[in-house]
Protein backbone atom coordinates (compact mmCIF):
# COMPACT_ATOMS: atom_id res chain seq x y z
CA UNK A 1 0.00 0.00 0.00
CA UNK A 2 1.28 3.47 -1.14
CA UNK A 3 2.05 6.23 1.72
CA UNK A 4 -0.70 7.92 -0.01
CA UNK A 5 -3.23 5.50 0.07
CA UNK A 6 -1.69 4.47 3.78
CA UNK A 7 -2.48 8.16 4.85
CA UNK A 8 -5.82 9.01 3.23
CA UNK A 9 -7.00 5.12 5.30
CA UNK A 10 -6.05 6.74 8.54
CA UNK A 11 -8.25 10.07 8.22
CA UNK A 12 -11.07 7.72 6.84
CA UNK A 13 -10.67 5.77 10.02
CA UNK A 14 -10.44 8.68 12.21
CA UNK A 15 -14.00 10.01 10.81
CA UNK A 16 -15.32 6.29 11.47
CA UNK A 17 -14.12 6.51 15.03
CA UNK A 18 -17.16 8.58 15.64
CA UNK A 19 -19.71 5.82 14.59
CA UNK A 20 -20.66 3.86 18.02
CA UNK A 21 -18.28 0.77 19.30
CA UNK A 22 -20.43 -1.56 17.99
CA UNK A 23 -21.17 -0.30 14.70
CA UNK A 24 -17.75 -0.43 13.92
CA UNK A 25 -16.71 -3.73 15.39
CA UNK A 26 -19.71 -4.83 12.82
CA UNK A 27 -19.32 -2.48 9.58
CA UNK A 28 -15.94 -0.86 10.30
CA UNK A 29 -13.81 -2.35 8.04
CA UNK A 30 -16.65 -2.67 5.59
CA UNK A 31 -17.19 1.02 5.16
CA UNK A 32 -13.47 1.85 5.22
CA UNK A 33 -13.13 -0.79 2.13
CA UNK A 34 -16.35 0.80 0.02
CA UNK A 35 -14.73 4.42 1.14
CA UNK A 36 -11.11 3.24 -0.43
CA UNK A 37 -12.87 1.43 -3.45
CA UNK A 38 -14.79 4.91 -4.32
CA UNK A 39 -11.69 7.17 -3.29
CA UNK A 40 -9.90 7.32 -6.50
CA UNK A 41 -6.73 9.44 -6.26
CA UNK A 42 -7.84 11.36 -3.66
CA UNK A 43 -5.45 11.98 -0.46
CA UNK A 44 -8.16 13.67 1.69
CA UNK A 45 -11.60 12.80 2.44
CA UNK A 46 -13.88 15.39 0.52
CA UNK A 47 -15.55 17.90 2.71
CA UNK A 48 -19.59 16.41 1.35
CA UNK A 49 -18.31 12.89 2.25
CA UNK A 50 -16.57 13.91 5.40
CA UNK A 51 -20.14 15.36 6.72
CA UNK A 52 -22.09 12.55 5.23
CA UNK A 53 -20.11 10.53 7.49
CA UNK A 54 -20.12 12.59 10.94
CA UNK A 55 -24.14 12.66 10.02
CA UNK A 56 -24.59 8.78 9.45
CA UNK A 57 -22.41 8.35 12.80
CA UNK A 58 -25.00 10.75 14.64
CA UNK A 59 -27.62 9.02 13.16
CA UNK A 60 -26.82 5.63 14.28
CA UNK A 61 -25.33 7.13 17.60
CA UNK A 62 -29.57 8.39 18.09
CA UNK A 63 -31.14 5.25 16.65
CA UNK A 64 -28.65 2.80 19.14
CA UNK A 65 -29.63 5.28 21.84
CA UNK A 66 -33.32 5.51 20.81
CA UNK A 67 -33.75 2.06 20.45
CA UNK A 68 -31.85 0.67 23.27
CA UNK A 69 -29.78 -1.41 20.26
CA UNK A 70 -27.22 -1.70 22.51
CA UNK A 71 -27.33 -5.26 23.03
CA UNK A 72 -24.89 -5.28 26.23
CA UNK A 73 -26.59 -2.89 27.81
CA UNK A 74 -30.01 -4.87 28.08
CA UNK A 75 -28.18 -7.85 28.61
CA UNK A 76 -26.18 -5.96 31.61
CA UNK A 77 -29.48 -4.96 33.05
CA UNK A 78 -31.28 -8.27 32.78
CA UNK A 79 -28.11 -9.46 34.97
CA UNK A 80 -28.82 -6.48 37.45
CA UNK A 81 -32.60 -7.39 37.50
CA UNK A 82 -31.60 -10.96 39.10
CA UNK A 83 -29.23 -9.68 41.27
CA UNK A 84 -29.97 -6.69 42.72
CA UNK A 85 -33.37 -7.78 44.53
CA UNK A 86 -31.07 -10.84 46.03
CA UNK A 87 -28.40 -8.97 47.13
CA UNK A 88 -31.17 -6.38 48.53
CA UNK A 89 -31.81 -8.84 50.78
CA UNK A 90 -28.50 -8.53 52.63
CA UNK A 91 -30.21 -5.02 53.95
CA UNK A 92 -31.82 -7.00 56.54
CA UNK A 93 -28.95 -7.64 58.64
CA UNK A 94 -28.59 -4.25 59.86
CA UNK A 95 -32.44 -4.74 60.93
CA UNK A 96 -31.75 -7.61 62.27
CA UNK A 97 -28.54 -6.56 64.17
CA UNK A 98 -30.19 -4.46 66.30
CA UNK A 99 -33.29 -6.47 66.64
CA UNK A 100 -30.39 -9.08 67.72
CA UNK A 101 -28.73 -5.75 69.71
CA UNK A 102 -32.47 -5.44 71.84
CA UNK A 103 -33.07 -9.10 72.48
CA UNK A 104 -29.51 -9.90 73.52
CA UNK A 105 -29.82 -6.41 76.04
CA UNK A 106 -32.66 -7.46 78.12
CA UNK A 107 -31.95 -10.99 77.23
CA UNK A 108 -35.69 -12.04 77.65
CA UNK A 109 -37.06 -13.50 74.26
CA UNK A 110 -40.43 -12.49 75.87
CA UNK A 111 -39.24 -8.79 74.89
CA UNK A 112 -40.11 -9.46 71.10
CA UNK A 113 -44.10 -9.30 71.61
CA UNK A 114 -43.24 -6.03 74.15
CA UNK A 115 -41.13 -4.14 71.11
CA UNK A 116 -42.23 -1.06 69.52
CA UNK A 117 -42.75 -1.41 66.15
CA UNK A 118 -40.58 1.07 64.67
CA UNK A 119 -37.46 -0.93 66.20
CA UNK A 120 -37.55 -2.38 62.82
CA UNK A 121 -39.92 0.04 60.92
CA UNK A 122 -38.47 -1.19 56.98
CA UNK A 123 -39.41 -4.78 58.21
CA UNK A 124 -42.40 -5.19 55.88
CA UNK A 125 -40.32 -3.40 52.91
CA UNK A 126 -37.58 -5.79 52.58
CA UNK A 127 -40.15 -8.13 52.87
CA UNK A 128 -41.37 -7.05 49.64
CA UNK A 129 -38.17 -7.26 48.61
CA UNK A 130 -38.02 -10.66 49.53
CA UNK A 131 -41.04 -11.93 47.50
CA UNK A 132 -39.59 -9.67 44.56
CA UNK A 133 -36.45 -11.85 44.22
CA UNK A 134 -38.60 -14.93 44.54
CA UNK A 135 -40.63 -13.85 42.05
CA UNK A 136 -37.77 -12.66 39.77
CA UNK A 137 -36.20 -15.98 40.39
CA UNK A 138 -39.41 -17.42 38.83
CA UNK A 139 -39.70 -15.37 35.37
CA UNK A 140 -42.29 -13.45 36.81
CA UNK A 141 -41.22 -9.94 35.72
CA UNK A 142 -44.09 -7.85 35.27
CA UNK A 143 -45.04 -8.74 39.19
CA UNK A 144 -41.39 -8.11 40.34
CA UNK A 145 -41.56 -4.99 39.03
CA UNK A 146 -44.15 -3.75 40.28
CA UNK A 147 -43.01 -5.20 43.76
CA UNK A 148 -39.75 -3.59 43.19
CA UNK A 149 -41.19 -0.10 42.77
CA UNK A 150 -43.69 -0.42 45.93
CA UNK A 151 -40.72 -1.30 47.54
CA UNK A 152 -38.09 1.29 46.46
CA UNK A 153 -40.58 3.83 47.44
CA UNK A 154 -41.10 2.34 51.03
CA UNK A 155 -37.33 2.62 51.54
CA UNK A 156 -37.60 6.38 50.58
CA UNK A 157 -40.97 6.55 52.89
CA UNK A 158 -38.75 5.18 55.91
CA UNK A 159 -36.02 7.33 55.52
CA UNK A 160 -38.42 10.31 54.90
CA UNK A 161 -40.50 10.00 57.82
CA UNK A 162 -37.67 8.43 59.99
CA UNK A 163 -40.18 6.72 62.86
CA UNK A 164 -39.45 7.32 65.78
CA UNK A 165 -36.22 4.90 67.59
CA UNK A 166 -35.12 4.76 63.42
CA UNK A 167 -31.58 4.80 64.86
CA UNK A 168 -30.04 5.20 61.45
CA UNK A 169 -31.30 6.16 58.52
CA UNK A 170 -28.98 4.63 55.99
CA UNK A 171 -30.48 1.13 57.07
CA UNK A 172 -33.12 1.71 54.45
CA UNK A 173 -31.66 5.06 52.91
CA UNK A 174 -28.41 3.14 52.13
CA UNK A 175 -30.16 0.83 49.71
CA UNK A 176 -32.51 3.03 47.60
CA UNK A 177 -30.36 2.94 45.17
CA UNK A 178 -29.80 -0.11 44.92
CA UNK A 179 -33.48 -0.42 45.02
CA UNK A 180 -33.69 2.19 41.88
CA UNK A 181 -31.80 0.06 39.71
CA UNK A 182 -33.54 -3.21 40.93
CA UNK A 183 -36.64 -1.47 39.88
CA UNK A 184 -35.26 -0.09 36.59
CA UNK A 185 -33.86 -3.06 35.66
CA UNK A 186 -37.15 -5.42 35.95
CA UNK A 187 -39.20 -2.61 33.80
CA UNK A 188 -36.66 -1.73 31.10
CA UNK A 189 -34.84 -5.19 30.68
CA UNK A 190 -35.90 -8.43 29.20
CA UNK A 191 -35.87 -9.41 33.02
CA UNK A 192 -34.91 -12.05 35.19
CA UNK A 193 -34.99 -15.22 32.63
CA UNK A 194 -32.85 -13.85 30.39
CA UNK A 195 -30.20 -12.75 33.12
CA UNK A 196 -30.27 -16.54 34.64
CA UNK A 197 -29.67 -17.85 30.66
CA UNK A 198 -26.88 -15.32 30.71
CA UNK A 199 -24.90 -16.28 34.25
CA UNK A 200 -25.70 -20.12 33.67
CA UNK A 201 -27.18 -22.75 35.90
CA UNK A 202 -24.64 -22.20 39.27
CA UNK A 203 -26.34 -18.61 39.76
CA UNK A 204 -29.07 -19.67 42.20
CA UNK A 205 -26.38 -21.61 44.43
CA UNK A 206 -24.04 -18.59 44.27
CA UNK A 207 -26.03 -15.85 44.71
CA UNK A 208 -28.02 -17.34 47.92
CA UNK A 209 -24.17 -18.53 49.13
CA UNK A 210 -23.48 -15.31 49.06
CA UNK A 211 -26.41 -13.61 50.44
CA UNK A 212 -26.56 -16.03 53.52
CA UNK A 213 -22.80 -15.34 54.33
CA UNK A 214 -23.12 -11.91 54.05
CA UNK A 215 -26.31 -12.25 56.31
CA UNK A 216 -24.72 -13.83 58.79
CA UNK A 217 -21.49 -11.94 59.02
CA UNK A 218 -23.70 -8.77 58.90
CA UNK A 219 -26.01 -10.16 62.04
CA UNK A 220 -24.22 -12.77 63.92
CA UNK A 221 -20.58 -11.80 63.67
CA UNK A 222 -20.90 -7.87 63.50
CA UNK A 223 -18.81 -7.09 66.52
CA UNK A 224 -15.86 -9.25 64.85
CA UNK A 225 -12.60 -7.52 63.75
CA UNK A 226 -12.70 -6.64 60.13
CA UNK A 227 -16.11 -7.92 59.86
CA UNK A 228 -17.24 -4.84 57.54
CA UNK A 229 -14.17 -5.40 55.50
CA UNK A 230 -15.17 -9.18 55.07
CA UNK A 231 -19.05 -8.39 54.25
CA UNK A 232 -18.15 -6.08 51.64
CA UNK A 233 -15.17 -8.58 49.94
CA UNK A 234 -17.58 -11.32 49.73
CA UNK A 235 -20.23 -9.56 48.35
CA UNK A 236 -17.81 -7.98 45.58
CA UNK A 237 -16.46 -11.85 44.90
CA UNK A 238 -19.79 -13.35 44.52
CA UNK A 239 -21.00 -10.27 42.62
CA UNK A 240 -18.23 -10.89 39.94
CA UNK A 241 -18.03 -14.43 40.47
CA UNK A 242 -22.15 -14.57 39.02
CA UNK A 243 -21.79 -11.59 36.56
CA UNK A 244 -19.64 -13.87 34.40
CA UNK A 245 -17.07 -10.81 34.20
CA UNK A 246 -15.90 -12.36 30.96
CA UNK A 247 -18.25 -10.49 28.75
CA UNK A 248 -19.44 -7.02 28.69
CA UNK A 249 -22.66 -7.70 30.20
CA UNK A 250 -21.36 -9.26 32.70
CA UNK A 251 -19.03 -6.41 33.64
CA UNK A 252 -21.29 -4.07 33.32
CA UNK A 253 -23.90 -5.31 35.56
CA UNK A 254 -21.02 -5.91 37.98
CA UNK A 255 -19.74 -2.39 38.11
CA UNK A 256 -22.95 -0.94 38.51
CA UNK A 257 -23.79 -3.50 41.39
CA UNK A 258 -20.36 -3.27 43.24
CA UNK A 259 -20.63 0.85 43.13
CA UNK A 260 -24.00 0.74 44.82
CA UNK A 261 -22.82 -2.19 47.43
CA UNK A 262 -20.00 0.10 47.99
CA UNK A 263 -22.34 2.88 49.06
CA UNK A 264 -24.32 0.32 51.35
CA UNK A 265 -20.88 -0.61 52.67
CA UNK A 266 -19.75 3.37 53.34
CA UNK A 267 -22.49 3.73 54.92
CA UNK A 268 -22.09 1.20 57.24
CA UNK A 269 -18.25 2.35 57.91
CA UNK A 270 -19.93 6.13 58.38
CA UNK A 271 -23.24 5.68 59.90
CA UNK A 272 -24.17 9.50 58.10
CA UNK A 273 -27.02 11.25 59.63
CA UNK A 274 -28.68 14.58 59.65
CA UNK A 275 -31.67 16.23 61.05
CA UNK A 276 -33.03 16.71 57.65
CA UNK A 277 -34.43 13.70 55.91
CA UNK A 278 -33.37 15.47 52.32
CA UNK A 279 -29.88 15.62 52.98
CA UNK A 280 -29.82 11.90 54.45
CA UNK A 281 -31.69 10.73 50.67
CA UNK A 282 -29.51 12.94 48.60
CA UNK A 283 -26.14 11.78 50.68
CA UNK A 284 -27.28 8.15 49.73
CA UNK A 285 -28.75 8.54 46.55
CA UNK A 286 -26.63 11.34 44.80
CA UNK A 287 -23.52 10.29 46.06
CA UNK A 288 -23.30 6.62 44.11
CA UNK A 289 -25.54 7.88 41.01
CA UNK A 290 -22.83 10.58 40.98
CA UNK A 291 -19.93 7.73 40.58
CA UNK A 292 -21.58 5.60 38.46
CA UNK A 293 -22.13 8.67 35.70
CA UNK A 294 -18.49 9.84 36.92
CA UNK A 295 -17.18 6.18 35.94
CA UNK A 296 -19.23 5.93 32.87
CA UNK A 297 -18.10 9.08 31.36
CA UNK A 298 -13.79 8.24 32.18
CA UNK A 299 -14.84 4.41 30.85
CA UNK A 300 -16.21 6.17 27.71
CA UNK A 301 -13.51 8.06 27.25
CA UNK A 302 -10.61 5.60 28.06
CA UNK A 303 -12.51 3.73 25.42
CA UNK A 304 -12.41 6.13 22.71
CA UNK A 305 -8.39 6.84 23.44
CA UNK A 306 -7.77 2.88 23.16
CA UNK A 307 -10.33 2.66 20.17
CA UNK B 1 -41.60 3.29 9.44
CA UNK B 2 -44.06 0.49 8.22
CA UNK B 3 -46.43 2.16 7.39
CA UNK B 4 -44.97 5.60 6.40
CA UNK B 5 -43.65 6.33 2.98
CA UNK B 6 -40.34 5.30 2.46
CA UNK B 7 -37.99 7.83 1.72
CA UNK B 8 -35.88 7.91 -1.17
CA UNK B 9 -32.74 6.72 -0.34
CA UNK B 10 -34.29 3.48 1.65
CA UNK B 11 -36.54 2.81 -1.34
CA UNK B 12 -33.23 3.14 -3.81
CA UNK B 13 -31.66 0.96 -1.44
CA UNK B 14 -34.26 -1.85 -1.17
CA UNK B 15 -34.53 -1.67 -4.88
CA UNK B 16 -30.88 -2.18 -5.56
CA UNK B 17 -31.43 -5.54 -3.54
CA UNK B 18 -34.52 -6.65 -5.33
CA UNK B 19 -32.98 -8.94 -7.59
CA UNK B 20 -29.70 -9.93 -6.46
CA UNK B 21 -27.58 -9.81 -3.34
CA UNK B 22 -25.09 -7.17 -3.49
CA UNK B 23 -22.08 -5.34 -1.49
CA UNK B 24 -21.92 -1.52 -0.29
CA UNK B 25 -20.25 -1.03 -3.02
CA UNK B 26 -22.34 -2.29 -5.35
CA UNK B 27 -25.67 -0.53 -3.83
CA UNK B 28 -23.78 2.97 -4.32
CA UNK B 29 -23.28 1.70 -7.71
CA UNK B 30 -26.37 0.59 -8.25
CA UNK B 31 -28.78 3.23 -6.71
CA UNK B 32 -26.80 5.84 -9.24
CA UNK B 33 -28.27 3.76 -12.35
CA UNK B 34 -31.62 3.49 -10.34
CA UNK B 35 -31.80 6.94 -10.58
CA UNK B 36 -30.01 7.57 -13.60
CA UNK B 37 -27.41 9.65 -11.74
CA UNK B 38 -29.82 12.00 -9.94
CA UNK B 39 -29.07 10.24 -6.30
CA UNK B 40 -25.89 9.47 -5.66
CA UNK B 41 -25.42 7.81 -2.05
CA UNK B 42 -22.33 8.07 -0.05
CA UNK B 43 -20.36 5.35 2.60
CA UNK B 44 -22.21 7.07 5.75
CA UNK B 45 -25.56 7.82 4.35
CA UNK B 46 -25.61 3.88 2.98
CA UNK B 47 -24.57 2.19 6.38
CA UNK B 48 -27.05 4.43 8.30
CA UNK B 49 -29.80 3.05 6.67
CA UNK B 50 -28.33 -0.44 6.05
CA UNK B 51 -28.20 -0.81 9.77
CA UNK B 52 -31.91 0.35 10.65
CA UNK B 53 -32.92 -2.11 7.40
CA UNK B 54 -31.02 -5.06 8.87
CA UNK B 55 -32.59 -4.26 12.70
CA UNK B 56 -35.80 -3.90 11.52
CA UNK B 57 -35.31 -6.91 9.52
CA UNK B 58 -36.02 -5.75 5.82
CA UNK B 59 -32.26 -7.05 5.14
CA UNK B 60 -30.35 -9.37 5.65
CA UNK B 61 -26.00 -10.33 5.15
CA UNK B 62 -26.16 -12.68 2.24
CA UNK B 63 -22.24 -13.93 2.55
CA UNK B 64 -18.78 -12.37 2.88
CA UNK B 65 -15.96 -12.36 1.25
CA UNK B 66 -12.22 -10.84 1.25
CA UNK B 67 -11.44 -9.01 -1.85
CA UNK B 68 -7.55 -7.94 -2.08
CA UNK B 69 -7.00 -7.99 1.86
CA UNK B 70 -10.70 -6.05 2.36
CA UNK B 71 -13.47 -7.45 3.88
CA UNK B 72 -16.80 -7.20 1.45
CA UNK B 73 -20.21 -8.33 2.76
CA UNK B 74 -23.29 -9.01 0.14
CA UNK B 75 -26.58 -7.61 1.39
CA UNK B 76 -29.97 -9.72 0.33
CA UNK B 77 -33.65 -8.42 0.72
CA UNK B 78 -36.12 -10.62 2.65
CA UNK B 79 -39.10 -11.61 2.60
CA UNK B 80 -40.07 -8.76 4.43
CA UNK B 81 -38.63 -6.43 2.77
CA UNK B 82 -39.52 -7.54 -0.56
CA UNK B 83 -43.26 -7.20 1.21
CA UNK B 84 -42.65 -3.73 2.51
CA UNK B 85 -40.93 -2.39 -1.10
CA UNK B 86 -44.06 -3.60 -2.78
CA UNK B 87 -46.21 -2.37 -1.43
CA UNK B 88 -44.44 0.75 -1.69
CA UNK B 89 -44.14 0.23 -5.55
CA UNK B 90 -48.40 0.10 -4.94
CA UNK B 91 -48.93 3.21 -3.30
CA UNK B 92 -46.40 5.14 -5.52
CA UNK B 93 -48.43 3.42 -8.56
CA UNK B 94 -51.58 4.38 -7.07
CA UNK B 95 -50.25 8.15 -6.66
CA UNK B 96 -48.91 7.74 -10.05
CA UNK B 97 -52.19 6.88 -11.51
CA UNK B 98 -53.93 9.79 -9.91
CA UNK B 99 -52.09 12.16 -10.84
CA UNK B 100 -52.00 11.00 -14.68
CA UNK B 101 -55.95 10.93 -14.38
CA UNK B 102 -55.57 14.51 -13.00
CA UNK B 103 -53.25 15.63 -15.12
CA UNK B 104 -55.45 14.15 -18.48
CA UNK B 105 -58.60 16.32 -16.65
CA UNK B 106 -56.75 19.43 -16.78
CA UNK B 107 -55.32 19.28 -19.82
CA UNK B 108 -59.24 18.40 -20.99
CA UNK B 109 -60.74 20.76 -19.32
CA UNK B 110 -58.07 23.27 -20.51
CA UNK B 111 -58.75 22.69 -23.86
CA UNK B 112 -62.97 23.08 -22.99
Amino acid sequence: MSDRRARLERRYRRLLAWYPRAHRERHGEEMLSVLLAGAGEKRWPGIRESVDLLCGAARVHWRHSRTDDDQAWVDALAIVSVLAPMLLLVGTSYGMLELGWIIAGDGRWTEWTSMPWWTFPSAPVWLIWFVVALLGMRGARRTAAAGAWLATIGLVVVTMLRPGGYWWPGMAAAWIPLGLLAAVSLTSSPGPARGRDLMGRRLPVMVAATVIFTWAVGTLGYHLPGAPLVLLAVQIIGVVAVCRPGTRPGRRAALMLIVLLMTTWLASITQFSAPIPVIVAVFYGAAPLGVLLVLGLSLRRLKQRAD
Amino acid sequence: MSDGALREPTFLILTALAARAQHGYGILGDVAAISEGRVRLRAGTLYAALDRLVADGWVRVDREEVVEGRLRRYYRLTDQGAARLAAEVDRLRAHTRAAEQRLRARLTGGLA
